[in-house]
This record gives C-alpha cells, structure tokens and sequence, in this order.
C-alpha cells in the first residue's frame, strides 16, 4: 500500500485548503467481490461441516432468527478482514492472503475446540482441582528432589538428571559429527555432484520430519524395550537422529552461503574434493558448527527432559511417573519443573560463555 | 617432536575409546544405579589419559627448547645493535603451543567418555538391532504399500485426522505467538523503546525462552485447560504451550530484524514531526513486515514438530496418537502396520507443510521473481551468531 | 609452453567467452593481458587450468593437453600450474602456513590432509616459499589478519608452494593501493626470473603491464586483437584495443602519468 501512495503524482500543485485531496486509487472491485464470493462459499462449507451445538439467537421482533455460532463468527472475521483491506487498499492478492488466514484459523480453531475451551477457564478455575494443582507447582518440595530415590530403586532423584545431562552431550556429540558429515555432502558447494546432495536432502527432511518422540519410541522398540540400559540407549539414539537434522539443514545453508574463493584456490591448486572441503569449507563453516552444536546442546537438554515421558531414561522418566501419580500430590512435579528450568537456564548461560570465549 | 603429541593423543583417544566401550558394555545394567560412581570410572580412567597427555605434551615444548634459545638470543641481540639483519632461517617463527586449545579437545574427549559411561547405556543390544530393524520396517513398508481394506483405511484416517489435529496445534500456538511477539518485538528494539521499557522486556523475554514448553504445558495450560483428547482440552493446552514458548524467540528474532532496519526513514519520519505510533506504522513496519512472516511461518513448522512432543505428555495432537500408554507403541505386540502408515503421514503432511511454507516464505521475501540460484558473493564472512532459525 | 590452437569457450547459457584463439607462451615469459572488462581475460587465462572448460580446439600446457573431462588428469595439470587472484582467496580462518599448505594439496596423500599432519618436506617447500615472499614471520598468524598485500603475498607463496612451471593470475593487484600494487608485482616479477616460471597475468592498468611484462596481449570481444612485446604496445596501439583514448583512468600511479596524453 506505500507502493500506491507513493504513485501520487507529486508535481500537481498543492490542494487549496478544504478541497478534496486526490485519493490514493483503490483496488480493482471485482477481484474483490470474488474474494467475498469466496468467503460466503467458505462460510456455507463451515455450516455443512458444523459439529457443535452452540447457537446464536437474533430476536427480530416477533420472530427469532438463529444461526450457528462459529461459522457466524468465521464469516463475520472473514467479511472484518475483507472490509479491512479494502480500507487499506491493500490489493486483491494480499486480502486474499488475509482470507486464507481466516480460514485455517477457523478450521484450526473448530479442530481443537477453542471457543468451547476458552469459555470453561472460568469454571475450572473456580471448580475442580485446578487450583490445588496451580498451588501445588508454586509449592515445590525440594527434599524429593534432592533426597529419595526414583520409587523401587536405589537410585537418587539427582541421578537422574545427571543422566539426563550425560545423555545430551553423548548425543550432541554423536549428532554434530554425522550431522556435519550429512551437511557436507547435502550442500552443492561440498557435495561430489547433484545426485549426491540432492539425495542426502531428501534423507534429511525425512530425518527432520518425524519428531524427537516418534524417533524415541521407534529405537525403543528396535532394541526391544525400555530397560534401564536399553531406555537410554533408545534416548540417545533418537537425540542423534534429531541433533542430525537440525546441524545438517542449518549447517548446509552456511555451506551454501560460504565465500566461493578459496574453494577456487583449492581446486587450482590441484586438490581433491576431500582436500578442498577439508582445508577451505571446514574452516569457513568452523564458528557456526561450533555455535550450532552450543545450540544443538541446549535443544537436547529440552528434549532428553521431555524423551523420558515416553518411558526412557533421565528424568524424563521420572516426570512421566509423578504425573501419573498426581492425585497424591503436585509437589513432586513441580520440583521436577522448577529444576528443569533451572537447569536450562544454567545451560543457557554456559553455552553463552563458551560463545563469547570461543567465537 | 613435533608431531610426537598428535600422535600419543591419538593413541590416548583410542585407548580411552576401546576402554570405555568395554565399561559401557560389561557394565552389568541391572545393578549399575550409580551413575556417579559409573562417571567417576569414566572420569578416572580419563584423568590417566590427561596426565599422559600432558607428559607427552611437555616432552614436545622440551624439544623446541633449543630453538627457542636461539630465538631469545636473536631477540636479545637485536637490542643491543641497530640494524641487525638476521639470516632467513632465523624468521623462522616458532610453533606457537595451542595449549588450552589441545586441552579442550581433550576435555571434551573426557567428557565424551565419562557421560558415556554415565548414561548407563547397554550398547551390546545394538548388535541385535539390524535383525529388528530389518523385520518391523519390513512390516511397515508393508502396511503402508498394501491396498486398505476396512481396517487400515480406519488406520490411515486416525493417522490422518491426529496429524492435522497437530497441524492446528501448531497453527493457532503459531497464531498466539504472532499476535504478542510483534508488539513485544517493538518494545524490545532498542532503537524504538526508551530503556526503562526495553531492559524489562528484555528480560520478560529471556525468562519466556528459558523455560521449555513442556513445563508451560504440564505447569500451567494443563491444569486450565484439559488433558486428554481435543474435545477435552488436550490440544488447546498444546496450542498455547507452543503460543507462550513462541513469543520468546519470536519477539527476539522480530527485534532483532527491527534494530537492523534502515535508519533513514525512521530520521525522515521523525523530522517530518511523525508520532512514535506513526513512525513505527509508516517507517518500520513496511520495512520489517516481510522479514516477521517469515519468522512467524517458520515458527510454524517448528511448532509442527513440538507438538508431537507435547501430546506425548497429555496435550492432543500427533504425539497422542503415537505415544504408549495408548498410542500406537502402548500396544503388544506392536501393530507395526499401523505404526508405519502413521509414519508415512507425519512424514508426508510434515514436508507438505513445509513446502507450502517454505514456498510462501520466498514469495514473501523475494516478491514474484522467478527462483534463481545466485551464489551469495559474501566479502567477509558475517559475525557467527547463535543460530537465527530456531529449528526444532 | 601455453599453446591455444582454435579455443572457443561458450558458456552454458549460450554466450561466447572465447572464439577462435591462437597464442603460443614460451617458457618464461612474463606475459600481460589487457582489455575492458568483458573481453574475455578472466576467461582465457581461467581455460588454461580447466577452471573454465574450453569447448573447441586444443590447448595444451608443456606436452600435456588440458582435458577439462577428465577430473585427475585436470588435477595432476592444476599441480603445475598455479593461480593468483584478485580477491587473494586465501581461507581466512587458518594460519598463513596453512593457506601455503593448500598449494601442496595435489602432492600431499588426502589423510594427510585431512588429519592436517603434513609431512616435514611439504613444511619446508611452505616455508621457503613463505621466505621468498618475505613474510615468514607471520607465519603462525591468522591469514585473516593481514593487509591486503601480505595476503597476496600469502597468496603467491601458495602458488609457489605447488613448485609451478606455470602462474596464472587473475588481475592480482586490482584491490591493492598503487605502492603495495608495484611492490607485489615487482616482487612477482623477481621470482619469476629467478625461478624461470612462465607467467600470465590479467592486468587493468597500462602502465603496470608496460613496466613489468616482456609481451603484451590486447583482447577485445573475446578475440586476441593485439599481440606483440612490451614496445609495440604504444598508446595508439592500445587506443585500437580499447576503442576508445587511453585515459588516465586506465593508468595505476601518479608517476606513471607522464605516458597518458589525454586527461578524462
């Protein structure tokens, strides 16, 4: 919309004052009827798909109109937003950019029931054991933490979380190295052709779309188990697998984006692939894979604490357990969340020294 | 000398590599509850490594000792006479000793090892896992590639609904963490907010980032909104989990691409007598707001990815479907058909929405040229910075 | 020693870098290569190491002819011929005896290189060459954190480090200031005398390829239009290659302002 403003042809003399200045051109309408046509036959589709009960009464006199409730309110945010543009003067492809928005946020909002769950707060929050539970994770009970032991075991509570923090580093370790490995031959600048990098690339998103838990889960039934040895393996492997998709998509962009002279040099120099990745990519792309893996080491740190609920090792584990076992009590699981943030707070700061020392 | 200590850190690695490996694997599993006594072990044996290594590492500093002399007398007597043109050898500079360097390498080595050991990990049960591997995904491939009769269709569409359930998760956290990042990006841009305003932000922020979504999720939206499956609350919990944890790093990365923007403007509105509100409407939003979709839509597909973790815990979504007690891997034995079909799903509607995503992000940014592949001709390499994208 | 018999080079996209060269460099020469930019320098001198794949013709280093197909027979060829450029290209990040260590990539076995565990000789040839270039004291230091002309020379110990019969280089003092540029190309000069290395050098400035080169080539439209030694080359001659009056534009230091006859 600058753009049009700025087309005012700024040699014309200055407007007496109180006459009309010259608008600004508004967008073409029919892009915009369409756009409400659009809207209404998205609205319709909302209504043949209308699941819930909720119903809006309009007292008209001496009838009563109704209509249901969240697809009335989606046309209503649907027409708002197309007013909006049109006010705006913002052209037909980006209000139709604001429909579409509209849309998914009504399909979204009607899949995971907003409206019905935002009006409950207030009863739960009166009713039920919200309360206790909100009170229960500002009372932590340090002494669980630091004393007993994970139920059944001789094992400490504090163990765990140093099991957590050695599953991280083994696994960021591991991680970075293939991963560093995978971002080599995934980037065109490295890679020893096309087919190569192309081929790693499709093997990295497919890496990178199934989720820490689904990578957990699957090495736990691989090695046949959530034992105790077995659990943490089945961790650590899935933090590799997850540490592998992050370093080599954000690596293999810096490889892209890597200044392509000295790998020139390197070739006239008469050096082979390895060569030329070894002595001028692996030093280019240095400070970011070692800040990366910093990163990669505070993300594992997160998700090794979230990996137990799946019933591996770390405190994750022993997480999933209290909250199993709430009705005795919020204590436990809130010492266990207060820590947790602890923990990623002293990471953080860690991992931000060693930045400000090493880059 | 010279390379004498590259290679007896090598043999050091490889010592402390196969000694590990033994401690981790003949570790009887069942009793070994002591993780500090397993990383005291592992700590211990790479002590003897460090001690080794430092040995060796002062043996090579004795062996440049002569060449050090001389360069100390070259000093020393270029002091005294003016002039002094030394022969082409002496310019010779010395090997200057990575000392912390080395020592960091072998730190990390160390702790490699004694973590290793910490974690207790049975690394013999990979020798039976190819077997596995093989077998179930053998299974997989199978249920996925085989024609639907009335079961797996059913299969294929509770796959299919949890991953768009997911999909919504994701979109309204996204939406949540939209709506609050681009005013608290404002007020955390140092060159639009006075510091009284901007230090609190700052730190409202860092504290929103460090704390992970699980606990946003367990602690607060939980207990306030439901558990369970969507119509019970178990996905509004996750979507404003994800929404709250996004407004952290969102906020940061939009005022960080705020502080980057072009001064001139801002100075032109400003001296135009602009209000703050119509500078920051007429001068920096029209600069910025390509850059903040993007931000936004690639939170969106990390919000993907984090919600599978937040159903695992209560919250719905994909990580619900999956997750034992009653997801897919609850089960025994294990319905391997469905497991790979469900995969098949995440796969496909994960990189389906991130094309689409990535699609729009480049329209956004680039406007309607056609995608061309230019080599970024970078003089000098940017200033590392921890990683912008916050990929999950 | 360099012989083009009938080089065409057409990129991918059609346009025509080269068409129809025919030059032969003896050995030793120090030859200079002027024109506009767009006629085809950077081009020529980048198909003589196979940086640039030729298309038609044959061009051929000592008895070898540069086959841009086969990839190690390019590689044993890019050993003996080493490559200056304007922008130095050394990696920043490493020590300078590193970036000299790349020149010895094609003699050095790849684990070497890959464990960065170079041989005691490869050393020695690294910090001779260092030495020729008169700066082997910086050795240790970051390549990163030299001025632009010790980072050419960085750049040309490199080159020396491969022991060439051959150095090629692509305008190699255009981002250096006038002192620096003389001091690096004399130094150039210097050593390819004493070593009897046969050189070929793009230049921008006039006076520079008259002061130092013993032949000069002139290139306009991807055709060789001049070719002849260094005193043939006079204004009329270059006005002929340029198209258009030399200009003191087309000169490097105050000094040599005395050869340019029309200011503008």
């Amino acid at each position: 919309m600058s753009a049009a403003l700025s087309e005012r042809p700024v040699t014309e003399p200055r407007p007496e004052p109180g006459t009309d200045r010259p608008s600004p051109p508004k967008p073409a309408l029919a892009p915009y009827l369409g756009l409400v046509l659009l809207a209404a036959a998205a609205a319709s589709f909302f209504i043949w798909n209308w699941e819930g009960q909720a119903v809006l009464f309009l007292p008209l006199g001496d009838t009563v109109l109704w209509a249901p409730r969240d697809p009335l309110l989606g046309l209503g945010a649907m027409m708002l937003i197309l007013v909006l543009c049109w006010r705006l003067r913002v052209s037909p492809m980006g209000a139709f950019g604001g429909l579409a928005i509209v849309v998914i946020t009504y399909w979204a909002g009607s899949n995971i029931h907003f409206i019905d769950r935002i009006a409950e707060v207030p009863r739960r929050l009166t009713g039920g054991n919200t309360r206790d539970q909100l009170v229960g994770y500002f009372n932590p009970d340090w002494s669980y933490l630091l004393f007993q032991n994970v139920a059944g075991t001789s094992r400490p509570i504090w163990g765990e979380w140093l099991i957590t923090l050695c599953m991280a580093v083994v696994a960021t370790i591991i991680g970075c190295f293939i991963g560093l490995l995978l971002a080599m031959l995934a980037s065109p600048v490295s890679s020893l052709n096309t087919g190569t990098s192309q081929t790693v690339k499709a093997i990295n998103s497919v890496v990178r779309s199934i989720p820490d838990v689904g990578w957990a889960l699957l090495f736990a039934a691989f090695l046949g188990g959530t034992a105790y040895g077995l659990g943490a393996l089945a961790a650590v492997l899935a933090l590799i697998m997850f540490n592998i998709g992050i370093v080599a998509k954000l690596l293999g962009e810096s490889i892209d984006a890597i200044h392509p002279g000295p790998l020139e040099a390197a070739d006239a120099a008469g050096a082979t692939l390895v060569q030329r990745d070894r002595v001028a990519v692996l030093p280019a792309v240095m400070p970011s894979f070692i800040s990366y893996s910093l990163y990669v080491f505070e993300l594992n740190i997160r998700a090794s604490a979230a990996l137990g609920v799946v019933g591996v090792a770390g405190i994750g584990g022993e997480l999933s357990r209290q909250i199993g076992r709430m009705s005795q009590g919020y204590e436990n699981v809130g010492a266990i969340l207060w820590a947790l943030v602890l923990v990623v707070l002293m990471v953080d700061l860690l991992s931000l020294w060693i930045r400000r020392r090493l880059l | 000398m010279s390379h004498g200590h590259k290679v007896a850190s090598a043999l050091v690695g490889a010592v402390l590599l196969a000694a590990g490996a033994f401690l981790l694997t003949y570790s009887p599993a069942a009793n070994a509850s002591d993780v500090f006594s397993r990383m005291m072990w592992g700590t211990a044996l790479a002590a003897g490594a460090v001690t080794v290594a430092l040995a060796v590492y002062g043996l090579a500093y004795a062996g440049t000792g002569r060449q050090r002399a001389a360069e100390r007398r070259r000093l020393a007597a270029s002091h005294g006479r003016q002039g002094y043109a030394p022969d082409r050898l002496d310019l010779r500079p010395i090997r200057p000793a990575k000392f912390w360097w080395n020592m960091a390498l072998i730190m990390l080595g160390v702790l490699f090892v004694s973590s290793a050991a910490g974690t207790g990990m049975t690394l013999s049960a990979l020798l039976e896992m190819p077997a596995r591997v093989w077998d179930f995904s053998g299974q997989m491939i199978g249920g996925v590639a085989q024609i639907p009769d009335e079961d797996v269709r059913g299969d294929w569409s509770s796959a299919f609904d949890a991953m768009l359930e997911s999909v919504a998760i994701a979109w309204i956290g996204t939406l949540v963490g939209a709506l609050f990042s681009l005013p608290c990006g404002i007020l955390a841009a140092r060159n639009l907010t006075p510091l009284g305003t901007y230090i609190p932000m700052r730190f409202i922020l860092s504290v929103i980032r460090a704390v992970p979504e699980i606990v946003f999720a367990v602690a607060i939206f939980i207990p306030l909104l439901g558990v369970g499956p969507a119509e019970r609350g178990g996905a509004m919990a996750g979507a404003f989990a994800l929404g709250i944890s996004s407004i952290g790093t969102l906020s940061k990365l939009i005022s960080e691409s705020i502080e980057g923007v072009d001064q001139g403007p801002l100075e032109a509105s400003r001296a135009s007598g602009a209000t703050h509100m119509q500078m920051i409407r007429w001068a920096v939003l029209p600069q910025v707001l390509p850059e903040v979709l993007a931000i936004w839509l690639y939170r969106f597909e990390v919000n993907i990815r984090a919600s599978a973790i937040l159903g695992a815990l209560g919250a719905g979504g994909i990580g619900r479907l999956i997750s034992p007690p009653n997801g897919l891997f609850g089960q025994r034995p294990y319905d391997w058909e469905a497991i790979g079909i469900t995969l098949f799903v995440i796969i496909a509607v994960t990189m389906a929405v991130d094309q689409i995503s990535g699609f729009v992000r480049h329209r956004v940014i680039h406007g309607k040229t056609v995608r061309r592949r230019t080599r970024k001709q970078a003089e000098a390499a940017p200033p590392p910075e921890p990683p912008r994208a916050v990929a999950l | 020693m360099i012989k083009f018999e009938d080089v065409e080079v057409v990129y991918p996209n059609g346009f025509r870098g080269l068409s129809g060269i025919n030059l032969e460099i003896h050995q030793g020469e120090f030859v200079a290569i002027i024109g506009l930019s767009g006629a085809g320098k950077s081009t020529l001198i980048r198909a003589v190491n196979g940086l640039v794949p030729y298309t038609h013709g044959t061009l051929s280093v000592g008895e070898t002819v540069v086959d841009p197909k086969n990839k190690s027979k390019l590689r044993k060829l890019r050993s003996k011929v080493g490559m200056i450029f304007q922008q130095f290209n050394n990696v920043g990040r490493i020590t300078v005896l590193n970036n000299v260590l790349i020149g010895r990539s094609a003699f050095t076995p790849t684990w070497r290189s890959l464990i960065g565990w170079y041989g005691h000789q490869d050393k020695e040839v690294a910090f001779q060459s260092l030495e020729r270039v008169g700066i082997v004291e910086k050795a240790y230091n970051r390549a990163a954190a030299l001025s632009g002309g010790q980072q050419q020379r960085v750049a040309i110990a490199r080159v020396l480090a491969q022991d060439p019969e051959v150095i090629l280089a692509d305008e190699p003092v255009a981002s250096l200031d006038p002192p620096t540029a003389r001091k690096v190309l004399g130094d150039l000069r210097t050593i390819q005398r004493d070593l009897g290395i046969t050189c070929v050098v793009n230049m921008h400035h006039l006076d520079l390829a008259r002061d130092y080169a013993d032949r000069i080539i002139g290139m306009r439209d991807g055709k060789v239009v001049f070719d002849g030694p260094t005193a043939e080359a006079t204004d009329s001659v270059i006005a002929e290659v340029y198209q258009r009056e030399v200009s003191a534009g087309d000169q490097l230091a105050p000094e040599a302002e005395v050869s340019s006859k029309e200011p503008g």
